[in-house]
């Protein structure tokens, strides 16, 4: 695993991946919706795979002593990691958006705290689970894949602003930056963590069944 | 060493056909027949790249299905030049793909790469198509591979590069204990190092035997036109008719005793025009 993730870092993510990796810095605008913050990881993931096509990535993986099951695995560490940075690069941003630019919380959409980040994290599996077996039908049309994704990404993330803002017990709970209502939020990260763990997990299985029949 | 037994793999509008045929160690064996005859077909579903419909591939004793990780430690291979990663330079692709071999050898590798010219610290994208090839051959040589499986690993090359490539495949097996398969549409290349021929046309293996054997099996006959009877065409492979009359390719034992027609021995590439004369038939 950690010579394919090496391999991802050095052969197949492009720098460019960084740069677009900033823009979670957006969250510094005053009242700018959060969740719109941590949604660019799909520009990284539609440069990343188009380039790794171009570049005849599973050509190249196909020739290392590994089973197929791991170019699959291969893909799955690349925007897992994409996705932890940009969560990763967000934290420091939310935190200064919360505390110094919107102290008394954002006016449109949810406050960037715990519970934020879970259902980002919900989010993104959403995402995995429906880009990566599509796109592992053929191993490289993404097209299609990509914009199935991200649709039910998009969709996900307006249900749960939505949600959180219909239902006042979730928005007293899980909106807002009191102390007291931290575990809960607490808990929605927890949950997301084992949601996003679960979600790739079966991702990868069901993407490696339908890759074991593609020729390469 | 390798085995291959009754591999069939059905496409809409091609397919490959119980290809059986056996490699034994310290041979060079060639893989001949036309474009789109299947060779690369064959050879990715010996290396499960193409999932075949059928039949088994031993490899080294054991079974490619079963065993694919571990048998693609102890066999090199090479299916078209290194074009992958074109604006990353060699020497980072490689510091990638020595990684998962366990016996990988630099200094083997150091040395073929001085041996073929390829600089290191160039693109992949500045590498002409003749070093591409050689690169890829490199990476295929440097981790102790017994086995060898090339598909067209002469394609690009100059005639000066082609010969020393073929030099190198004989110091390969020199040892007795590695084997070489590559395929090829360069029939001269055979000439010059093969010691078995399978020669597949539309997915279908016409030869398995050893380059002599073929060769002696056939012959070339040329004669008048008046010459060319119903009956001798049914006996001929192939021909081919020209300005002073024609030329085909037989079965030596089709041969009569009383026939009249010069005769020459015919070299690999005449077999594969006239074999696919035959198809046209």
């Amino acid at each position: 695993m950690k010579n394919l993730l090496y391999k991802e870092l050095k052969l197949v993510i492009p720098p460019a991946t960084y740069l677009f990796a900033l823009l979670p810095a957006l969250l510094l605008i005053p009242a700018y919706p959060y969740f719109v913050g941590v949604s660019y990881f799909f520009f990284i993931i539609q440069i990343t795979f188009a380039t790794a096509r171009a570049n005849k990535d599973h050509e190249f993986t196909s020739m290392l002593p590994i089973p197929r099951r791991q170019i699959v695995l291969a893909k799955h560490l690349n925007v897992a990691f994409v996705e932890l940075l940009t969560i990763l690069v967000a934290i420091p941003f939310a935190l200064i958006s919360s505390l110094i630019i919107n102290p008394n919380g954002n006016i449109v959409g949810m406050d960037a705290n715990f519970a934020f980040f879970g259902l980002t994290l919900i989010a993104y599996s959403v995402f995995n689970l429906a880009f990566f077996p599509a796109y592992f039908k053929t191993g490289y049309k993404m097209g299609v894949p990509l914009l199935i994704g991200i649709a039910v990404y998009l969709i996900t993330i307006c249900f749960f602003e939505l949600v959180i803002n219909l239902v006042p017990a979730l928005k007293s709970t899980l909106d807002g930056l009191n102390p007291q209502t931290f575990i809960y939020q607490f808990i929605v990260l927890v949950a997301g963590i084992v949601i996003y763990v679960g979600s790739m997990f079966v991702s990868y299985k069901i993407s490696t069944k339908k890759f074991e029949k593609v020729s390469l | 060493m390798l085995i291959v037994e009754n591999l069939s793999k059905e496409y809409p509008l091609f397919k490959l056909n119980n290809i059986s045929f056996q490699l034994p160690k310290g041979y060079i064996m060639g893989f001949i027949g036309m474009n789109g005859a299947g060779k690369t077909t064959t050879l990715k579903s010996m290396l499960n790249l193409v999932k075949p419909d059928s039949g088994t591939v031993t490899i080294l004793g054991k079974d490619v299905a079963d065993s694919e990780v571990e048998i693609k430690q102890e066999i090199g291979f090479m299916l078209g030049e290194a074009d992958y990663y074109s604006k990353s330079k060699v020497k980072k692709i490689a510091n990638v793909y020595k990684r998962f071999f366990k016996e990988w050898d630099e200094k083997a590798y150091q040395n073929y790469l001085t041996r073929f010219g390829v600089d290191e610290s160039k693109m992949i994208s500045e590498l002409s198509s003749g070093m591409r090839v050689k690169l890829a051959i490199a990476f295929a040589l440097s981790h102790k591979a017994k086995l060898l499986i090339f598909d067209e690993p002469t394609s690009g090359l100059d005639p000066i590069a082609r010969d020393e490539m073929l030099d190198l495949f004989h110091e390969i097996v020199e040892d007795g204990e590695k084997s070489i398969i590559f395929s090829t549409h360069i029939t001269s290349d055979l000439d010059k190092c093969a010691d078995f021929i399978i020669f597949i046309r539309n997915g279908e293996l016409i030869a398995n035997t050893s380059k002599d054997d073929l060769i002696a099996d056939h012959i070339l006959v040329a004669g008048k036109k008046s010459d060319l009877t119903d009956e001798l065409k049914n006996r001929l492979i192939g021909f081919k008719l020209n300005a002073f009359g024609f030329i085909g390719l037989m079965h030596k034992n089709n041969m009569l005793d009383t026939e009249k027609l010069q005769t020459e021995i015919p070299n690999l590439e005449d077999i594969m025009i006239y074999y696919n004369k035959e198809e046209q038939k």
